[in-house]
């Protein structure tokens, strides 16, 4: 698909989106709506006149050509999908023991082979983390079922 | 003789203020006299007790600034329990200190890393980061060191001498205000957004309307929660500073060469200690220096605005003047001197309606006023007559931890810019592993966590459609302050919403002026169009003709 398009199709898509919220927001009691529909019309006109001067001025979009959505970068996708067993494994594993495995495990998956820099890198974090946040701070990460 | 509206030491047996709570002194003084009224109370600052609570207010602020997901307003809050066991002037002068610094310490990973340490220093991350990956960032630390140290003693040096006069325009804000401010900060981001001002506008509303999420406070009913109990407390900023900068540029990072690191330009390796500005370039910049620390004086003393407006209005007004040359987008030093030096300037006015009139300026004011109170010091003119021996030394305290965060900024600064020379496979999880704690520590929750990948998933598909991230955070913290002001504004109106506007000069000023950046934005966007296309259309002719 022309970037361009790409471009209206997502135009489109929040056009959509803002009468969807809007009709949900109506029913919104006690004044709660009136600030919300007013963000939405505001979406709503600036996106139509976008959408317009699309079709009125082609260079307009043009001249700030969209990436591809297609073109899908697969580093980011990779980290991506890392940072969510990271997160799903926080209160299972413990904050320090699934940062330890991401250190090690992410850079390595997404490509680089400098063992001696992650292993530097995991060696000066975690302790730094335990000091900052545990110790100097006093919050409380998870600490899972391994410790 | 010239009256000085402030406290002083004299007895007089008049009243020291008006029916209004205004001013007043029976006695005139010079400015001499003024001063010298002034230096009893730096004497009491200059004790061993209150310089080492500047230096570590000062080292936990520049640490807690730097680092993405530690915030100020934290920092300040874990401080207090602390500064029970310390006089009540030592631990403001803690309090205040870490303010100060965690302004400036926000710059550093968004000159180093693109990613802000606080919402005060989002405009800074878009052209620091553009100076780093062309091998200049010690130049964009110093030229931020230097606009916010003495943006910061400017500010110090207002505090102290006009605060009663100054707290006068804070009362000036009415609803009507407040939300027109809100709608110039939107304007302002929008006006530098680098792709379509519409795009810019519908991205900050955006925000604006993620803001609304959660428990309405005016009418107790949730909105936009989707029946999902985890939206009732609405969405906090800091998953969304963490996901649109921090999380979304760690995506962007590993979009090339893993083992490469982020200079693309310059010198790699080792870093420079040239972390004292030139006087030249420091002349160079003069007059951009000149007005962001002027911004920034003035928006700090509007309660709520803050220097999360400050910058992006100083950054709005030097794109206004952007000349034939300027490179804003990719790495212009006077944008970031812009930002940078509005930022800091309003810390010390930020105190003003707090000191004064009880109405903090921001997150970090209204701890700071909670601390205050804590230790049995209420806000109001009684703070600058019962209690001079404890107000004067906390406003010297914050004027001299300014100074005192530029001398440490050397060091650190140095050893942070070192994380350039990170490869970019390294870099990326580090940037994570960050987010995930700082998230997690400021809230608490894992529900936040996700928000804050949520919102970096969102933010890495607005940056391929070209859609302001930084707006949209704006938005998200402006949120609040327009709605209040809208909804308050057609409630004292009764009715007639724009015959009261207009009927406000106030109003019509700042209508002027979003008017003014607009037609601005649109002008220098036409103006950067036409330059575009006589330059591609020049390289076409000398590509036919060779």
């Amino acid at each position: 698909m022309r970037k361009i398009w790409q471009d209206r199709v997502a135009i489109l898509l929040i056009i959509l989106l803002c009468i969807f919220l809007a009709n949900y927001a109506k029913s919104f009691p006690a004044g709660g709506n009136v600030f919300p529909l007013f963000a939405l019309l505001s979406i709503l006109l600036l996106s139509l006149f976008y959408l317009v001067s699309t079709f009125l001025k082609s260079e307009v979009a043009q001249s700030d050509p969209v990436e591809s959505i297609t073109r899908i970068d697969q580093k980011p996708m990779v980290l991506c999908l890392l940072l969510t067993l990271k997160i799903l494994l926080l209160n299972t594993i413990g904050y320090f023991a699934v940062t330890a495995l991401f250190i090690i495990f992410a850079p390595i998956i997404l490509g680089l082979k400098q063992y001696k820099a992650i292993i530097i890198t995991l060696i000066i974090l975690l302790p730094a983390f335990y000091v900052i946040f545990v110790l100097a701070l006093k919050t409380s990460l998870p600490s899972g079922i391994l410790m | 003789m010239r009256k000085w509206p402030v406290a002083c030491n004299c007895q007089t047996d008049r009243p020291f203020y008006d029916y209004q709570g205004m001013f007043l002194h029976s006695e005139e003084h010079t400015a001499m006299e003024f001063l010298s009224d002034l230096m009893p109370y730096l004497l009491i600052v200059l004790r061993w007790q209150n310089i080492a609570a500047m230096i570590l207010g000062v080292l936990v602020g520049l640490f807690v600034g730097a680092i993405p997901g530690l915030n100020p307003p934290m920092a300040i809050a874990l401080l207090i329990p602390i500064t029970f066991y310390t006089p009540p002037e030592t631990s403001l002068i803690i309090l205040v200190s870490v303010y100060a610094a965690g302004i400036y310490g926000g710059s550093f990973s968004a000159i180093l890393l693109r990613t802000p340490g606080t919402s005060a220093s989002a405009a800074t991350a878009i052209e620091g980061w553009e100076l780093t990956i062309r091998g200049r960032a010690i130049e964009a630390i110093r030229i931020s060191t230097f606009a916010s140290v003495v943006g910061g003693t400017l500010s110090g040096i207002v505090l102290l001498t006009l605060a009663p006069a100054t707290a006068k325009i804070a009362l000036w804000f009415q609803p009507s205000e407040y939300f027109l401010i809100a709608l110039l900060g939107l304007c302002s981001i929008a006006s530098v957004s680098f792709n379509a001002i519409s795009k810019g506008l519908i991205a900050g509303f955006f925000g604006v309307l993620i803001s609304t999420i959660g428990i309405d406070l005016k009418s107790g009913f949730p909105r936009f929660t989707f029946g999902f109990d985890g939206l009732l407390g609405g969405i906090d900023i800091m998953p969304a500073i963490i996901g649109l900068f921090a999380i979304t540029q760690a995506f962007e990072i590993l979009k090339e060469d893993v083992t490469k690191t982020v200079v693309k330009e310059g010198k790699k390796g080792k870093i420079s200690w040239e972390i004292i500005p030139k006087i030249d370039e420091i002349l160079k910049l003069k007059w951009v220096f000149l007005r962001s620390w002027s911004i920034g004086l003035v928006i700090g003393i509007i309660p709520a605005a803050g220097a999360s407006i400050a910058q992006w209005i100083a950054y709005g007004e030097e794109i206004r003047r952007a000349k034939p040359g300027d490179q804003f987008g990719k790495g212009e030093i006077k944008g970031l001197a812009a930002c940078e030096g509005a930022n800091n300037a309003s810390t010390g006015t930020s105190f003003i309606p707090m000191f004064v009139l009880g109405i903090p300026g921001g997150i970090s004011a209204a701890i700071i006023l909670g601390a205050l109170m804590i230790h049995g010091l209420n806000p109001g003119a009684r703070l600058f007559t019962e209690t001079p021996h404890i107000i004067y030394p906390i406003m010297w305290g914050f004027l001299l931890a300014n100074l005192i965060m530029g001398f440490f900024a050397v060091f650190i600064a140095r050893s942070m810019a070192y994380i350039t020379n990170f490869p970019r496979g390294i870099l990326a999880p580090l940037i994570m592993i960050f987010s995930v704690a700082g998230v997690y520590t400021a809230s608490g929750s894992v529900n936040q966590v996700w928000y804050s990948l949520l919102f970096g998933i969102m933010g890495y598909f607005m940056n391929k459609y070209r859609f302001s991230t930084a707006a949209m955070l704006l938005g998200i913290v402006l949120g609040p302050i327009c709605e209040n002001g809208f909804r308050d504004w057609l409630i004292v109106s009764r009715g007639k919403p724009i015959a009261y506007m207009l009927n406000r000069p106030l109003s019509v000023v700042i209508l002027i002026l979003i008017a003014f950046t607009l037609f601005f934005a649109i002008r220098n966007r036409k103006k950067q169009k036409t330059n575009q296309n006589a330059a591609s259309h020049t390289a076409l002719k000398e590509n036919a003709v060779t």
